[in-house]
């Protein structure tokens, strides 16, 4: 069953059709949330859940225009805000500490633990952007910036990434 | 030194894919005894303000001014043609359905 017919069927309140939406969408949620959580399964698995059942509930909110993938993410997104401002975990606007050293060959950081040193709004823009394939646009929306504001995330990003996965040649 | 096609490329790597493992099922499970708490709670709070309701009422009050209405409705014909209309109503609508 296409997503459009899921997606009908559970905004009329059918549980069945939105475990069929949930299976067919956990897989990149999950996957996003654990880039937000540097890692932690865990919680990205709880973040997830929590992001689903608020879904549900307020699926008759949602608008065609854009993505039911991207609606998600953005819910996601704001969910992991929220518990990471509850417990003031990492700055969320500033950068991360990035060493200047380019770090020797033994040393030498695989992508994914890369990607943890970036500030959160990094990891949110790169992921969305390179690993999800979502425009610009879409990303921006889903993590409530503006397009520049994205495209610096972006930007900076990526020259962080770059440091990081710099070896002695 | 990393190139920016090198960046690119491993930037451009779809996440690994999550396994289901009963993922889907533990959300819905928990999404319906969530609706059932509040279920639960909404009849309990009804049933609450009932029994308040039945205790506290002036019913010696309110009886005789009850009995007058219940007996003018019964004998009113406009609540009489109402009622047909919306069992007439309700009866279509089962057949179209049907």
């Amino acid at each position: 069953m296409s997503e459009a017919a899921l997606l009908a069927l559970a905004t009329a309140g059918d549980a069945v059709a939105f475990e069929a939406l949930v299976r067919q969408r956990q897989s990149p949620l999950r996957g996003f949330l654990r880039r937000l959580t540097r890692g932690d399964h865990a919680l990205a698995d709880d973040l997830a859940q929590e992001t689903f059942i608020e879904a549900w509930r307020k699926i008759a909110q949602f608008r065609s225009e854009g993505t039911f993938a991207g609606w998600l993410a953005r819910i996601a997104y704001r969910r992991y805000l929220m518990w990471a401002r509850q417990r003031k975990l990492e700055p969320l606007e500033e950068e991360a500490d990035i060493p200047d050293t380019t770090p020797p060959p033994d040393q030498r950081l695989d992508l994914e633990k890369a990607i943890t040193k970036l500030s959160l709004p990094e990891r949110a823009a790169l992921t969305l952007c390179y690993a999800q394939d979502y425009t610009n646009e879409e990303a921006a929306e889903i993590l409530g910036v503006p397009l520049g504001t994205l495209k610096s995330h972006v930007a900076r990003g990526r020259e962080k990434l770059r440091k990081l996965l710099e070896v002695a040649s | 030194m990393t190139t920016e096609a090198e960046l690119d490329a491993l930037l451009g790597k779809p996440l690994a894919p999550v396994a289901d493992n009963g993922f889907s099922h533990r959300v819905v499970a928990k999404m319906t005894a969530e609706e059932r708490a509040v279920v639960w709670f909404e009849w309990t709070a009804a049933a609450v303000l009932g029994v308040l309701v039945l205790v506290f009422a002036p019913w010696g009050r309110v009886a005789t001014p009850l009995a007058s209405i219940a007996f003018d409705l019964s004998l009113s014909v406009p609540l009489a043609f109402a009622c047909a209309a919306l069992a007439l109503s309700h009866a279509g609508l089962r057949w179209l359905e049907a």
